[in-house]
C-alpha cells in the first residue's frame, strides 16, 4: 500500500493531468449536448409553428366556403340579438307585454343572474362564451294554449334565444270553470341565450 | 509506450551488448567491455536514454537452477509460501525469482517451481548502478534461458526433450527444456570453445547429453532433439557429424534466415554480433520470470503508471473531442433545418396573407361563424312543451272518460329511469325530456275496474305514440298490489273518493 501510494505521488502530476482532462472532457461534451439539445428544441418549436402554418393555409381554402356559407346567418342572429350583451331589460319589458296581451293574472317573474350555458342541448362556440339568464315565471291561465302563445310572443322577441326548461300547468279546479276565472296556473323556468365573442379574459377568438 | 525507446542489455562476465528498440524497429547501439573505459562508454551512450525502460538479460555462471514441488496453494498464501523458500533456496540473494512450471500430473498434483538466482550478482550490479543513475528505469532482469524459453516456443518443436544451444558474448548456452518447461541450463566459459567451434561445442553437447542421463533428468533412452542457433550459418556441418554419431541425438540447425524470421529482426543485424537474437526477444511483453526485486523496477512501475494516466488523459480529451464533434455537427445540421424551416413558415405566412386578403370581409373567423350559427340553429331546434302536450291532448281524445289535473315537462329529469341515463350516456344530445301527468277518472261511482281499464287504455294509447319512449304509471286510484293491504272506507255523495292516478311520460329525442 505504501509502494503504491509513493507511485501515485511519483506520477501525480499525470494523475493531475488526467482529471484535468476528464474535467474538460465532460464540460465540452456538457457544452456540445447543451448546445444540440437547444438547437433540436429551436427546431422542434420551428416544426409546430410551421405544421400551424400549413393547417392554417390549408383551412384557408375552406374558410372562404364557411364565410360565403355563415356569414348572412351570422348577421342576422346579430340583429336577433342573440350575439351581444345581456338584454335583462327588454326581457322584462318582453314578459310584461306578454303577460298583459294574454290577461294572465297574478303574473310573477324573476330574471336571475347571468351564468354560463347549462342547458341539455350541445353546443361548440370554442372560445367564445354561451351566457344564460335564468327567468321564473309563475301566473294564472284562462287556456292552456295561452302557455303556447306566450312562449311564442316571447320567442319572437329579437334580444337573443328563449329555451324553455321546465313548465307546469295545475288545474285549479275539475269544477265549469266561471269565465271571469282562470282555471290553470302555471309555473315555467325559461333561459334567455346570448353569445359573447370574446372570451371572458377580453382576447379576441 | 510504443514511441519511447526501450534499451536492451545483455550483461556477461566481460561485456555488455546493448540494443534499443522504438517502435517495434531494433538496433544495435554497441558493446561496451566490462572495465572503467566500458562503463563510461556506456554511461555516455545513456544520457540519450533517460527516462527509458531497460530490459537486463543475464548470462553467466552464477545462476543457481533449483526445481521443486510445493502444496498447491493460492492468493496471498501462495506468495508468502514462494517468498519464504525462495529466501531459504537462494539465500537471501538479491536477485531471484520462482517461475512456476505447471502441476504435477499425479499425487495431490502439487505446483512445480523452478527457483532462479543469481548467487554472485557483482557482473551486472555496477551496470544496473549506471543505469539508475542515468534514471534509465530497470523494466525487468531475467536469465537467458528464460528467453530461450520464449524462443522455443516460437520454434513449436514437437519433440518432448530439447537441447537449446546457442552461442553468445558469454560462451556457449546449453538449455535443457522437458515438454517446453526448462529443467536445466549450463554455460560453458570461452576458455573452452577453441577457434574452431565446431568440436567443441559437439563435445560439449555430447557431454551435456551424458549429464543429464546420469542425473536421471531426461528419460534413458529418450532421444534429444537439440537445436543449435546459428546466425553465422556454419554448423549444419556439426549437426550431421551429430546425428551420425549418436543416434539419441537429433541435431538442427536454425539458419540465419529462419533464425530472423522467428524473432522478427532483418538479417544482416543477426551477422553483428550473438546475442543479438535472445535481445530481439527480450523486452516483448512481461518476462516470464523478472529477478529484479520491486526496489529496483519502482522507477519503471512509475513510469508505467504516469505513461497509463497520460494516455488515459489522451484517451477521454480524444473521445470528449470526437463525441463533442459529432454532436457540434448534429447541431450544425439542425440550424440548417431550422433555417430552411424559417423559410418554409415565411413562404406559408406569406401565401395565408395572400389567401386572407382574398377572403370575405367577416366579423369573425369562419370557424367562429359556423359555431355560432350552428349553436343558435340547435338552441332554436330545442325541444319545446307545446308539442308533447299535443301529443298527451291527442291520446285524451281516446279517453273522454280521462280529466287533466297536472302537466309537468321537464327538458331533463334529475330522477330519470335507466333506460335515460344508458340513452344519455350513448348519445349525450339525446337526452330524454320528461312528462308528468295528473289526472283523475271522471265521473267514478266507485268502479274502479273499469277506471282501471281506462287508465290502462289511456297509458296504452300514449305507448303507441312513436314521440313517446316510455310510460310509467307511479299511482293508481287503488293498490292492486298483492303484497299490500287494500284498505277502504264507503262513502257517498261529494264525499266519495276519487279515482286518481299519476303517470310519467319519457319522450323521445327529436330527430
Amino acid at each position: 500500500m505504501k509502494a503504491q501510494l509513493e507511485n501515485l505521488k511519483a506520477a501525480r502530476l499525470a494523475l493531475l493531468a488526467l482529471l484535468i482532462a476528464a474535467v474538460l472532457g465532460v464540460l465540452l461534451v456538457h457544452y456540445a449536448l447543451q448546445a444540440e439539445q437547444a438547437a433540436q428544441q429551436r427546431l422542434g418549436q420551428l416544426q409546430v409553428t410551421l405544421n400551424e402554418a400549413q393547417r392554417k393555409l390549408s383551412q384557408s381554402g375552406s374558410g372562404k366556403d364557411l364565410i360565403q356559407q355563415y356569414l348572412d346567418a351570422y348577421h342576422t342572429l346579430q340583429q336577433r340579438g342573440f350575439i351581444g350583451p345581456d338584454q335583462r331589460l327588454a326581457w322584462r319589458d318582453a314578459l310584461a307585454d306578454g303577460g298583459r296581451r294574454l290577461a294572465i293574472r297574478d303574473l310573477k317573474f324573476s330574471i336571475g343572474p347571468q351564468q354560463p350555458y347549462t342547458g341539455v342541448v350541445p353546443v361548440d362556440v370554442g372560445k367564445m362564451v354561451l351566457h344564460e339568464a335564468p327567468v321564473n315565471l309563475t301566473g294564472q291561465l284562462f287556456d292552456e294554449n295561452d302557455l303556447a302563445r306566450l312562449i311564442d310572443i316571447l320567442a319572437s322577441q329579437p334580444n337573443g334565444i328563449l329555451g324553455v326548461r321546465d313548465c307546469e300547468l295545475k288545474r285549479s279546479s275539475i269544477q265549469l270553470p266561471s269565465p271571469s276565472d282562470p282555471q290553470l296556473q302555471t309555473q315555467c323556468s325559461f333561459a334567455w341565450y346570448t353569445l359573447s365573442p370574446t372570451a371572458a379574459n377580453g382576447s379576441t377568438p | 509506450m510504443m514511441f519511447t525507446p526501450q534499451l536492451l542489455v545483455y550483461v556477461c562476465a566481460w561485456s555488455i551488448t546493448v540494443a534499443c528498440r522504438r517502435a517495434g524497429k531494433m538496433r544495435l547501439v554497441g558493446q561496451f567491455k566490462a572495465d572503467e573505459g566500458g562503463r563510461r562508454a556506456f554511461a555516455a551512450v545513456l544520457q540519450a536514454f533517460k527516462n527509458s525502460p531497460v530490459s537486463v538479460m543475464v548470462d553467466g555462471v552464477d545462476e543457481d537452477y533449483r526445481l521443486e514441488t510445493l502444496p498447491h496453494v493460492i492468493g496471498s498464501a501462495r506468495r508468502e509460501m514462494l517468498e519464504r523458500r525462495l529466501r531459504q533456496i537462494s539465500r537471501n540473494a538479491l536477485f531471484s525469482a520462482a517461475w512456476p512450471q505447471g502441476r504435477e500430473a499425479a499425487g495431490r498434483r502439487d505446483d512445480r517451481y523452478l527457483f532462479i538466482s543469481l548467487s554472485n550478482h557483482d557482473a551486472v550490479r555496477p551496470w544496473l548502478d549506471l543505469l539508475h543513475q542515468h534514471d534509465v528505469h530497470l523494466a525487468e532482469l531475467t536469465v537467458l534461458p528464460a528467453i530461450g524459453h520464449v524462443l522455443l516456443q516460437r520454434m513449436q518443436p514437437t519433440e518432448p526433450h530439447v537441447l537449446l544451444v546457442s552461442e553468445h558474448s558469454g560462451g556457449l548456452r546449453l538449455s535443457y527444456f522437458e515438454h517446453a518447461n526448462l529443467r536445466f541450463s549450463r554455460l560453458t566459459a570461452p576458455e573452452s570453445v577453441a577457434d574452431d567451434h565446431a568440436p567443441d561445442i559437439a563435445d560439449e553437447i555430447t557431454k551435456t547429453d551424458l549429464y543429464l542421463n546420469s542425473q536421471r533428468l531426461m528419460p534413458r533412452d529418450a532421444q534429444l532433439a537439440v537445436y543449435v542457433l546459428d546466425p553465422e550459418n556454419t554448423y549444419a556441418g556439426l549437426c550431421r557429424e551429430i546425428n551420425g554419431e549418436n543416434k539419441n541425438l537429433i541435431c538442427q540447425a536454425v539458419g540465419s534466415a529462419a533464425l530472423a524470421k522467428l524473432v522478427g529482426v532483418d538479417e544482416p543485424l543477426l551477422h553483428r554480433t550473438a546475442d543479438v537474437a535472445h535481445l530481439a526477444v527480450l523486452g516483448r511483453g512481461r518476462a516470464a520470470v523478472n529477478l529484479a526485486p520491486a526496489a529496483y523496477t519502482r522507477g519503471y512501475v512509475q513510469l508505467v503508471l504516469r505513461h497509463k494516466f497520460y494516455t488515459g488523459a489522451f484517451a477521454v480529451l480524444l473521445t470528449a473531442l470526437a463525441i463533442s464533434g459529432y454532436l457540434f455537427s448534429h447541431q450544425h445540421d439542425l440550424e440548417q433545418q431550422r433555417l430552411v424551416t424559417q423559410d418554409r413558415i415565411q413562404q406559408q405566412a406569406s401565401l395565408y396573407r395572400t389567401v386572407q386578403l382574398a377572403l370575405p370581409q367577416a366579423p369573425t373567423s369562419p370557424q367562429n361563424l359556423k359555431r355560432v350559427v350552428e349553436t343558435a340553429r340547435a338552441l332554436y331546434a330545442a325541444p319545446q312543451p307545446m308539442g308533447d302536450f299535443a301529443r298527451v291532448s291527442q291520446a285524451l281524445e281516446t279517453v273522454p272518460d280521462i280529466a287533466v289535473l297536472r302537466l309537468h315537462w321537464l327538458d331533463r329529469d334529475a330522477a330519470d329511469t335507466a333506460a335515460t341515463h344508458s340513452a344519455a350516456s350513448k348519445n349525450p344530445g339525446a337526452t330524454l325530456r320528461a312528462l308528468y301527468f295528473d289526472g283523475e277518472v271522471t265521473p267514478f261511482q266507485g268502479d274502479y275496474k273499469t277506471a282501471l281499464a281506462s287508465i290502462e287504455h289511456f297509458a296504452a294509447t300514449l305507448r303507441n305514440d312513436p314521440g313517446v319512449a316510455e310510460v310509467h304509471v307511479l299511482a293508481l286510484p287503488i293498490n292492486t298490489d298483492p303484497t299490500a293491504t287494500l284498505d277502504e272506507s264507503q262513502r257517498t255523495g261529494n264525499n266519495a273518493p276519487g279515482a286518481r292516478f299519476k303517470l310519467k311520460l319519457l319522450m323521445r329525442p327529436a330527430r
